[in-house]
């Protein structure tokens, strides 16, 4: 099944019962979740954006440069990730978590970029055949963390964790990074990726049992 | 959902994700981010006071500024005019001159005998009052006679044309010929006031002459001693207005400077020719032969061969003019 063509959109659903409303400027409390931030930021609150990119700017940025390794390319993406939420501020409906949305936008922009690179097999990210092969790992460029440019630490531990994570397959890589640093349910991620939340859920255990046995004295 | 999310969770793996995996996206890419949020919705950006401040279109000592910038330009652009606008053209000298002139035109046509010199004269050469002539014989011998219009043009301002850039002469240069002819037609009518005047006045000198003859019946040994020089002064005043008429020679440059080369040089060679014959026939034959025979009786031999050397100049037939007493004399003079 096409990743993207069965992907659903942040605020395509129903709008959730306890969305909360936009408010005037300037009137966000400190305690207001990231949907309020969004609609107030929508409303021209600036401070707003402020506080919501404070909270997910470490997140997102892990995210993207654990797919793709390079520190260059993770801050492009990165922008562009940012750069949209901006755009479709005006759009945006709390049906879903914010965090749910703009993973959401990051991990289409992550496909795009494979995509644009021509090396990865997107029908095959979704096949639950590929967890143990790990055969697309190789094929996918953020993998390649030997780039010269690379920005990631080059502490023991990071090098292996990273090296850890290099081996996953990227469907449970994905699975994986979207549930530690998104904070997102199952549920959640599976609507991202388009697959079943019960895919995701044995994606997510695989990869944890597989990191645990690699680091395990890190652990 | 929740619990079943933390069912999956492996805090080991979680808390070993926190402590070594600390990416964090460069600050530059923060404040790009941050920046193009605050423009999307068209708020002011968070910016230092001072930078803010900056920023501000109108501040309180911009007029200041302008004030000060308009004026610098102003006194940097009075700096740079050329020094000559300062100074009299030729037309202005022109006006001096005629400023000059008709005071002695003014005065009596017949002076007497002890006719003070010019008053408006000596406001405008100061430097005539400072050294006022000794004797009567130094002021006559004394030549060139100050002229009045090279002292009404300051020396001091000839200098400093003289020294001024280059560029500040060719400066007149390039002037329209409209100003030529002007300053043409301006020294003509000049020079032809100067030559009316002379010649009124070559008439009481004549005057003059011819009554201390009728007076005298004798020689000018018999006049009175230099105490009665101011009886002479008429004489030296005409000298002067003579001499005024011919362009002093910083006058003459400056004729060169404004106006083009052959037009000046003719008019100077022409305000010459026409102004020494009417200066020189000032002093009759009688007169130079009256002075002669006084300064031999007076044993001045040198005087006397100064005033038959003028005589020649004068006259071209001086020699056959003399009496027969003085052309042993004058026989003995080289021309």
């Amino acid at each position: 099944m096409p990743l993207r063509a069965s992907m659903a959109r942040p605020h395509t659903g129903r709008a959730m019962p306890d969305a909360p409303r936009a408010r005037p400027k300037d009137e966000v409390g400190d305690d207001a979740g990231d949907e309020a931030l969004m609609l107030a930021y929508a409303a021209g609150n600036a401070g707003a954006f402020d506080r919501l990119y404070a909270r997910h700017r470490g997140g997102v940025y892990r995210y993207l440069v654990r797919h793709v390794g390079n520190a260059g390319v993770a801050d492009e993406l990165f922008q562009d990730v940012w750069m949209n939420a901006i755009k479709a501020r005006a759009s945006y409906v709390p049906t879903a978590k914010f965090a749910t949305w703009l993973y959401t936008l990051a991990h289409h922009r992550l496909v795009d970029h494979w995509r644009s690179r021509g090396s990865v097999r997107i029908d095959s990210l979704d096949d639950e055949g590929d967890e143990e092969t790990g055969a697309l790992v190789d094929a996918i460029p953020g993998s390649r963390v030997d780039e010269p440019e690379t920005r990631v630490a080059s502490s023991a531990a990071r090098e292996r964790i990273d090296a850890a994570l290099r081996a996953l397959p990227s469907a449970q890589r994905d699975a994986f990074l979207l549930h530690i640093e998104s904070q997102m349910s199952l549920a959640e991620i599976a609507s991202l990726t388009g697959v079943g939340e019960e895919t995701v859920k044995s994606r997510v255990r695989y990869a944890y049992a597989k990191l645990r046995s690699t680091l395990g004295d890190l652990a | 959902m929740s619990a079943e999310r933390d069912d999956l969770r492996d805090e080991g793996i979680a808390r070993m994700w926190r402590e070594h995996v600390r990416d964090e996206p460069p600050a530059a890419l923060d404040d790009t981010i941050r920046a193009a949020a605050r423009r999307a919705v068209g708020a002011k950006p968070q910016v230092t006071t001072a930078v803010a401040e900056a920023r501000e279109p109108w501040r309180w000592w911009m007029p200041l500024a302008a004030a000060a910038t308009i004026g610098a330009i102003a006194v940097g652009v009075l700096q740079n005019l050329p020094r000559d606008a300062d100074e009299p053209t030729v037309v202005s000298d022109a006006v001096d001159a005629q400023r000059v002139v008709p005071p002695m035109h003014a005065s009596p046509p017949v002076p007497a005998a002890s006719a003070p010199s010019p008053a408006p004269m000596q406001e405008a050469v100061p430097q005539k009052k400072v050294a006022p002539p000794a004797s009567a014989a130094e002021s006559r011998d004394r030549t060139p006679l100050p002229m009045p219009r090279l002292q009404a043009f300051k020396p001091d301002t000839a200098a400093k044309r003289s020294d001024a850039p280059s560029e500040a002469k060719e400066a007149f240069v390039p002037q329209p010929p409209a100003d030529a002819r002007q300053i043409d037609a301006n020294m003509d009518k000049l020079k032809q006031e100067q030559v009316g005047a002379l010649e009124k006045r070559a008439q009481p000198a004549d005057d003059l002459a011819r009554r201390n003859e009728r007076d005298a019946g004798q020689s000018f040994a018999a006049s009175p001693p230099p105490a009665s020089a101011p009886a002479r002064e008429p004489a030296r005043e005409q000298k002067d207005a003579v001499d005024a008429t011919a362009p002093a020679p910083e006058s003459r440059a400056k004729v060169r400077a404004f106006a083009p080369p052959a037009q000046s040089t003719q008019a100077a060679a022409g305000g010459r020719a026409a102004a020494e014959p009417q200066a020189m026939a000032v002093t009759p034959p009688e007169g130079f032969v009256a002075e002669i025979r006084r300064r031999l009786a007076a044993g001045d031999r040198d005087g006397a061969v100064r005033e038959l050397q003028r005589f020649r100049r004068t006259h071209v037939d001086a020699d056959a003019r003399l009496p027969d007493d003085l052309k042993a004399f004058a026989a003995s003079v080289a021309r």
